[in-house]
């Protein structure tokens, strides 16, 4: 394990965090625009595009420093347990291309950061232009991590997907979870944003789609049974079934729980809402994780040890998270301009 | 019991996906032999596709 592998990991999750945020701030501020018949539905969605800024400026933090870092020193990379990996002047070489655009990226993030119109009375339309603009500039990124000069079709399309769905699975299942923790101190919140998860997995499926269908471009000349490739297929094994119980029964449950005024759920449907999301959130970071790691040593049954007790790890979290988060509901002041 | 945790055919189908892949981990683990791995496969994107145009 190389500390070079553990950067690059840190700058593919971060990209992918705020493209994820990027996506849905802009889903909710289009939601937001289109239901302005609906005050209450308006005004929730757009506190949700508001408040995903938090997650954008995490990431952007977080892959502008493992970008930086990367650029003076340098790089190794990889997925799902089946990848090529790149050559180092492959990797060093798309570092310098994509400078100018990270350069633009953070002009933009900074300008957003400060300007008083962003930070207080943005209004739907400008939430969104905001995030799609981010949006465009991440998805180049996060998809352009190996230039491959005169290289095999197959292989760029591979980078490009095998980078690019990150934000669709990664990102979105941390966006999910951001806005499950964030609505779990109130009802309304609940009634808006939990009938939205089936259509947020959706995108979740569709991003893993693309990584295997990615993976059947390089079948089978880059496979190795090796511990890591074990490890990967067992994960994606467990978080498709997690993630089909996840969107399904229990989403249903709540669904007919919040619209039908029935009893709340009950302590064991909780547990089991925490336990997926732990298992869904882990099994995410775990695929990604460990595909940058080339040299990994450990054997099947240890990270498989390490896993679980991952799991228990983001359990806890979300546990201390329910416990002191203060944040209010609802918004005391929203601005929505009246359409012109 | 089982129609009552999986409502739709899409669900049922990627359940199955995500156990055909758990099951091939074990079968190339032991024989080398990808043909579950890519039966699961398979049916993972039947799944999605369903899901795709599931209401």
């Amino acid at each position: 394990m190389q500390w070079f592998e553990l950067i690059s990991f840190m700058r593919q999750a971060g990209l992918a965090i705020a493209g994820a945020a990027c996506l849905w701030g802009t889903v909710f501020g289009i939601m937001s625009y289109r239901n302005k018949a609906n005050m209450t539905g308006s005004i929730i969605y757009q506190w949700l595009a508001r408040r995903l800024m938090w997650l954008l400026y995490t990431g952007a933090i977080i892959s502008v420093v493992g970008f930086v870092i990367l650029l003076l020193l340098f790089p190794a990379s990889a997925h799902e347990g089946i990848t090529l990996v790149p050559e180092i002047a492959e990797i060093t070489r798309a570092l310098y291309a994509t400078a100018p655009v990270y350069i633009a990226w953070l002009l933009l993030l900074v300008w957003g950061f400060s300007s008083l119109r962003f930070r207080t009375h943005l209004t739907y339309k400008g939430w969104s232009w905001f995030y799609l603009l981010n949006f465009f500039l991440i998805a180049v990124l996060i998809s352009f991590y190996v230039d491959i000069e005169g290289g095999p079709l197959q292989h760029v399309i591979f980078y490009a997907f095998h980078g690019f769905h990150s934000i669709f699975t990664l990102g979105t299942v941390i966006v999910l979870d951001f806005i499950f923790l964030s609505s779990k101190s109130s009802q309304i919140l609940q009634q808006h944003i939990i009938p939205l998860f089936p259509k947020i997995s959706k995108i979740i499926w569709i991003g893993l789609a693309l990584d295997s269908l990615s993976v059947l471009l390089i079948f089978p000349e880059a496979v190795i049974l090796s511990p890591r490739f074990f490890f990967a297929q067992t994960v994606v094994g467990i978080l498709i079934m997690n993630g089909i119980l996840l969107s399904g029964v229990l989403t249903r449950r709540m669904i007919r729980t919040l619209n039908k005024g029935e009893e709340p759920l009950s302590g064991r449907w909780l547990l089991f809402a925490d336990i997926a999301g732990s298992i869904s959130i882990t099994s995410w970071m775990s695929i990604t994780f460990i595909d940058f790691f080339d040299g990994i040593t450990f054997s099947y049954p240890q990270l498989l040890g390490i896993y679980v007790v991952a799991i228990a790890m983001v359990y806890t979290g979300h546990a201390v998270w329910e416990k002191f988060d203060t944040t209010s509901p609802i918004p005391h002041v929203m601005v929505i301009e009246p359409r012109t | 019991m089982l129609s009552r945790v999986f409502r739709r055919k899409s669900e049922t189908i990627m359940f199955l996906a995500g156990a055909c892949i758990l099951a091939s981990v074990v079968i190339i683990m032991f024989h080398g032999d990808f043909l579950f791995w890519k039966f699961a496969k398979f049916f993972y994107g039947i799944g999605v596709l369903l899901i795709i145009f599931d209401r």
